[in-house]
C-alpha cells in the first residue's frame, strides 16, 4: 500500500516549537532519518492556531526563541504572533527541515510492538513505521470549549478565540467574549474599538500588571547584528528577571504582597474606584492562576461599548446569553476564549504502550514522566510539553529545550544501542514524580484557593506546572543518563534539585 | 513585614550596640548561611528575595548591624552573633560590600569557625576613588538629602538595570532609598578599611562574586580578593553595586551550589561561567 511510509529512525508529532527544536538538534546532529507529522497546513503550532486580533507573547521575544537562534530583529520587546510564527517558519526552512514535514497528517493513533519493537503511528496521510515516536504536540493546543447548555441552539456566530475567523467582519456587531485569562486580556482591547457592543463574561477576575512594551528601534537591532553579545546580554536579563519572578510567586509573604501590590496599584492606576474596579479585583492570593500582563486591557471597560458581566452564565439561547440573575444579553457573536485541554492532553488517548496500554490509562490519576518525558510501559516514546512543563514564569522554548536535550540523547542511545530499545522503570518513574509532589506541598497553586489548570482535579496533584525555578528544570531534566532509566540502582533521588517554597528544617 | 515567615527575631548587646537577628533555626540544628549586609543596609534591604530564596534550602540567619564607632566593633557584632546562635555546626559567611570586609575579617581571625566564605562586591582595602566618593556623600548628607538619594541610586545600580526602569519606577527607586541611623559612622568607618594584611589567615574556601559595572566598588577589588586569597573562586555578574537587588536569583544559585557542592567540584583559583543558564 502506498500509503504506508517507513521504517524511519523517528516519527515526531507536531511542528511547533517543539517539534522544529528537535528536529533542528537531530540534523544537526546528524540524524537525519526523521519525519514530522503535522495535523495543519502550515508550521508554527500555537502561533499558527492562535491568530486573533492583538495575538501577541507576554515573554520578551529575545528569550522567547531558540538558544540556538537569536533574533536581532525582533520588532518589540513582545512580538506580535505574526513575528513569531515567521520565525518558526524561517527556522524549519533554514535548517532545511522543511521537507520533512509531512502537513495534513494528524495521529489518530500510535501503537508500540514489543514483537519488532517499531511504533505503528497511523495518521491522516498515511502510516509510518519508526523505532522512537515523540509527542512534540504542545499542551495549550486543544481548545476547550465552555460546557454552556444551549449554545449549540444559538443562532449567531460562535467561536473559541485560537480558532478565530479572520473574514468574518465583527464591526457592528453585538459581541460576547467569555473567559478572562490570557487571550482574552489581548482580544478585549483590540476588538472593543471596532464592535458596537462588547461584554466580557468574568468567572474569576486575573491578576495583571504592567507590559513593558515598546519597539526595538533601528539602531538597537543593528546593534544586536553586529554586536551578538548585547542580544546575548540581554537574554541572559530577561532570564534572570523572570528567575525572581519565580521567588516572588511563592511562598514568602514579603515578596508576594510586592507583587500582589503592584499588580493592584496597576489596577487602581487605570480604573477609579467604584463597582467596576471592584469586580476587577481579583478574590484569590497572586499567582495562583497565571498572571497577566497588559497596560491596555482595564481602560477598554471604560469605553461605553463594553461592559463587564460577572454574573454566572445559565444558559445560551438562539439571540445570546441568560445569566442567573434572570437577564438575556442579546448577541451576534460568541467568542470562547476559554482556554485548552492542559490537563488530560487529547494525544495521551492515541498513544498505545506495551500490551495496548493507553497512555491516558496510564495517565488516569494525573499525568506524570521521568524527567518530564519518559513513561514506563512506553518503550522508546518520549514527550515534550507533557506533565510539569508548564512554567508562570519563564520561557517555555527554554523548558522545550531543556527537555530536547535529554531526548536527542536518549535517541542516539537507541539508535546505537544494540538492544535498540529504551524504556524507564516505573519505580524511577514513581520515585521521580513523588519528589516532584514534594516539591509542591505548599505551593500557592495547590494552596492559593483559586480554580486553575495547573492542577489536575482528579488527584489535586500539581501535573501541569514545575514548582521551581526555571534554571532547575534544565539542571534536573536535561541530563540523561541511560543507566538511570533502570531499576537496578538507587539513585532515584532527583540530583542537583533546588526546591524553593518549602520551609527549612 | 517579616523577611522569611520561619525567621525567629532576637537580638545580642555588643559593646553597648544591639544587633537584630533573624535565624530560620536554631543554635546546634543545621548548618547556617549568615548574611552580613552593607553600608547603610539590613537584611531586609540587602536579603530581601535572597534570604527567602536560600530558607527554602538552609537555615539562614540575617542580621541587622548595630551602631558602632569601628570597624573592629562591626567585627565583633558578626562574631558574637554566631557565638551565640551556633553551637559547633559549621557556618557559612556570606558578606555584601562592607559587610565582605567584615566577614573576611571574621573569617581570618577565627574567633569563631567559618566554614564557607562568600564576598558579594567586597573589598579588601579602600582606595582614593572611594575617599572621594564618601567625601561627596557626606557633603550632600549634610546639604541636600534628595541629591544625595539620588547620587546613591545612581551609583549603586548598574546601568542595565537602571535602563530598565519606567521614569515613574526609577523615581519610585530613589524615593525609596533611606538613610539608617548607623550610616554616617559606616561611612566613615569604610573610608580606612583595611583587611589587606589578613587575607592570608583566610583558609575558609571561599567564592568572591564581582559586579561587573560596579561604580561604589569597581570590580577591581574583587579580582584582588580572588588574587589574595589563596582558597577561592571567582564569579563576575553583570550588575552594578546592588547585586542582590539586581540579580537575586543568580546571586542565590551561586551561593547555593557553593555552600552545598561548589567546594568539592570547583578548585580553588577557578573562574565560574556565569554566563550560561
Amino acid at each position: 500500500m502506498s500509503n504506508q511510509h517507513g521504517p524511519y529512525d523517528v516519527v515526531i508529532a507536531g511542528a511547533g516549537f517543539a517539534g522544529i527544536g528537535l528536529a533542528t538538534k537531530l540534523r544537526r546532529e546528524g540524524l537525519n532519518n526523521f519525519v514530522i507529522l503535522e495535523r495543519a497546513d502550515d508550521v508554527g503550532g500555537t502561533w499558527r492556531d492562535n491568530h486573533y486580533p492583538g495575538a501577541a507573547c507576554d515573554v520578551p521575544s529575545h528569550l522567547y526563541s531558540f538558544a540556538h537562534r537569536p533574533n536581532p530583529d525582533w520588532s518589540h520587546i513582545f512580538a506580535p504572533q505574526k513575528e513569531i510564527l515567521e520565525y518558526i517558519r524561517a527556522s524549519a526552512r533554514e535548517e532545511q527541515i522543511d521537507d520533512r514535514i509531512e502537513f495534513n497528517a494528524e495521529v489518530l493513533s500510535a501503537e508500540w510492538s514489543d514483537l519488532d519493537s517499531v511504533w505503528t503511528i497511523i495518521s491522516s496521510a498515511g502510516t509510518y513505521t519508526a523505532r522512537v515516536f515523540i509527542s512534540a504536540v504542545g499542551h495549550l493546543s486543544d481548545p476547550k470549549m465552555p460546557a454552556i447548555q444551549g449554545i449549540e441552539s444559538f443562532a449567531g456566530k460562535v467561536f473559541h478565540s485560537a480558532n478565530w475567523d479572520d473574514d468574518y467582519e465583527l464591526a457592528g456587531k453585538r459581541v460576547a467574549v467569555i473567559g478572562t485569562g490570557a487571550s482574552s486580556v489581548q482580544i478585549v482591547p483590540s476588538i472593543a474599538p471596532v464592535v458596537e457592543q462588547l461584554t466580557v463574561f468574568q468567572r474569576s477576575a486575573p491578576y495583571i500588571t504592567a507590559r513593558p512594551d515598546r519597539e526595538y528601534t533601528t539602531a538597537e537591532k543593528r546593534m544586536f547584528h553586529r554586536l551578538p553579545e548585547t542580544l546575548a546580554a540581554q537574554r541572559r536579563d530577561m532570564f534572570w528577571a523572570n528567575e525572581e519572578r519565580y521567588a516572588q510567586r511563592r511562598g514568602t509573604p514579603s515578596l508576594v504582597q510586592a507583587v500582589q501590590s503592584a499588580a493592584l496599584n496597576h489596577l487602581a492606576s487605570q480604573i477609579p474606584a467604584g463597582p467596576l474596579r471592584d469586580k476587577l479585583t481579583p478574590d484569590y492570593t497572586i499567582g495562583c492562576k497565571r498572571i497577566l500582563k497588559s497596560d491596555d486591557y482595564f481602560p477598554a471597560f471604560l469605553q461605553a461599548n463594553v461592559s463587564l458581566e460577572t454574573t454566572p452564565i445559565v444558559e445560551v439561547v438562539g439571540s445570546g446569553i441568560r445569566t442567573a440573575d434572570g437577564a438575556l444579553h442579546e448577541l451576534d457573536v460568541i467568542v470562547a476564549s476559554t482556554g485548552f485541554e492542559a490537563v488530560d492532553l487529547p494525544i495521551a488517548h492515541r498513544v498505545y504502550g506495551r500490551g495496548r496500554e493507553l497512555l491516558a490509562e496510564r495517565w488516569n490519576m494525573g499525568m506524570q514522566a521521568y524527567a518530564t518525558v519518559a513513561v514506563n510501559g512506553f518503550p522508546n516514546f518520549w514527550i515534550i510539553n507533557g506533565p510539569n512543563t508548564g512554567l508562570g514564569h519563564n520561557s517555555s522554548v527554554y523548558v522545550a529545550e531543556a527537555q530536547i536535550e535529554h531526548i536527542v540523547e536518549a535517541i542516539s542511545h537507541v539508535l546505537e544501542s544494540a538492544a535498540g530499545m529504551l524504556e524507564v522503570a516505573r519505580a524511577v518513574e514513581d520515585a521521580y514524580s513523588a519528589q516532584v509532589d514534594s516539591m509542591s506541598q505548599g505551593t500557592v497553586w495547590l494552596d492559593g484557593g483559586c480554580r486553575s489548570w495547573y492542577v489536575d482535579a482528579r488527584s489535586n496533584r500539581l501535573t501541569t506546572i514545575w514548582p521551581d525555578f526555571a534554571f532547575s528544570f534544565r539542571e534536573v531534566n536535561s541530563p540523561f543518563d541511560a543507566e538511570r532509566y533502570g531499576d537496578d540502582n538507587s539513585m532515584h533521588e532527583i540530583e542537583g534539585i533546588r526546591p524553593i517554597g518549602q520551609l527549612a528544617q | 513585614m517579616k523577611i522569611h515567615p520561619d525567621a525567629v527575631r532576637g537580638s545580642v548587646g555588643v559593646g553597648g550596640a544591639e544587633v537584630t537577628y533573624y535565624d530560620t533555626g536554631r543554635p546546634g540544628a543545621g548548618s547556617p548561611v549568615v548574611l552580613v549586609h552593607g553600608t547603610g543596609g539590613s537584611a531586609m534591604a540587602h536579603f530581601r528575595t535572597v534570604f527567602p530564596m536560600l530558607a527554602a534550602r538552609h537555615r539562614v540567619i540575617g542580621l541587622d548591624l548595630g551602631r558602632a564607632e569601628t570597624f573592629e566593633g562591626l567585627v565583633s557584632q558578626v562574631e558574637e552573633v554566631i557565638a551565640v546562635r551556633t553551637f559547633a555546626e559549621p557556618v557559612a559567611l556570606v558578606g555584601y560590600s562592607l559587610g565582605a570586609a567584615i566577614a573576611t575579617a571574621v573569617a581570618a581571625r577565627r574567633a569563631v569557625t567559618i566554614d564557607k566564605l562568600v564576598l558579594i562586591c567586597g573589598w579588601a582595602k579602600t582606595d582614593s576613588v572611594q575617599r572621594a566618593r564618601y567625601g561627596l556623600w557626606h557633603r550632600l548628607y549634610a546639604e541636600d538629602h534628595d541629591a544625595l538619594k539620588i547620587f546613591s541610586t545612581l551609583m549603586s545600580f548598574g546601568q542595565t538595570y537602571l535602563d530598565a526602569r519606567t521614569p515613574t519606577d526609577l523615581r519610585a527607586l530613589i524615593d525609596a532609598r533611606t538613610f539608617s541611623p548607623g550610616i554616617v559612622e559606616q561611612m566613615r568607618i569604610n573610608e580606612n578599611v583595611d583587611v589587606s594584611g589578613e587575607l592570608e589567615y583566610v583558609v575558609s574556601p571561599t567564592l568572591i562574586i564581582g559586579g561587573a559595572s560596579d561604580q561604589m566598588v569597581p570590580i577591581k577589588h574583587s579580582r584582588l580578593l580572588f588574587g589574595a586569597i589563596e582558597n577561592s573562586r571567582f564569579a563576575e555578574i553583570p550588575t552594578g553595586h546592588a547585586a542582590t537587588t539586581e540579580r537575586p536569583a543568580q546571586v542565590f544559585k551561586l551561593i547555593d551550589d557553593f555552600v552545598r557542592e561548589l567546594p568539592h567540584t570547583t578548585p580553588a583559583g577557578a573562574v565560574l561561567d556565569t554566563a550560561a543558564f
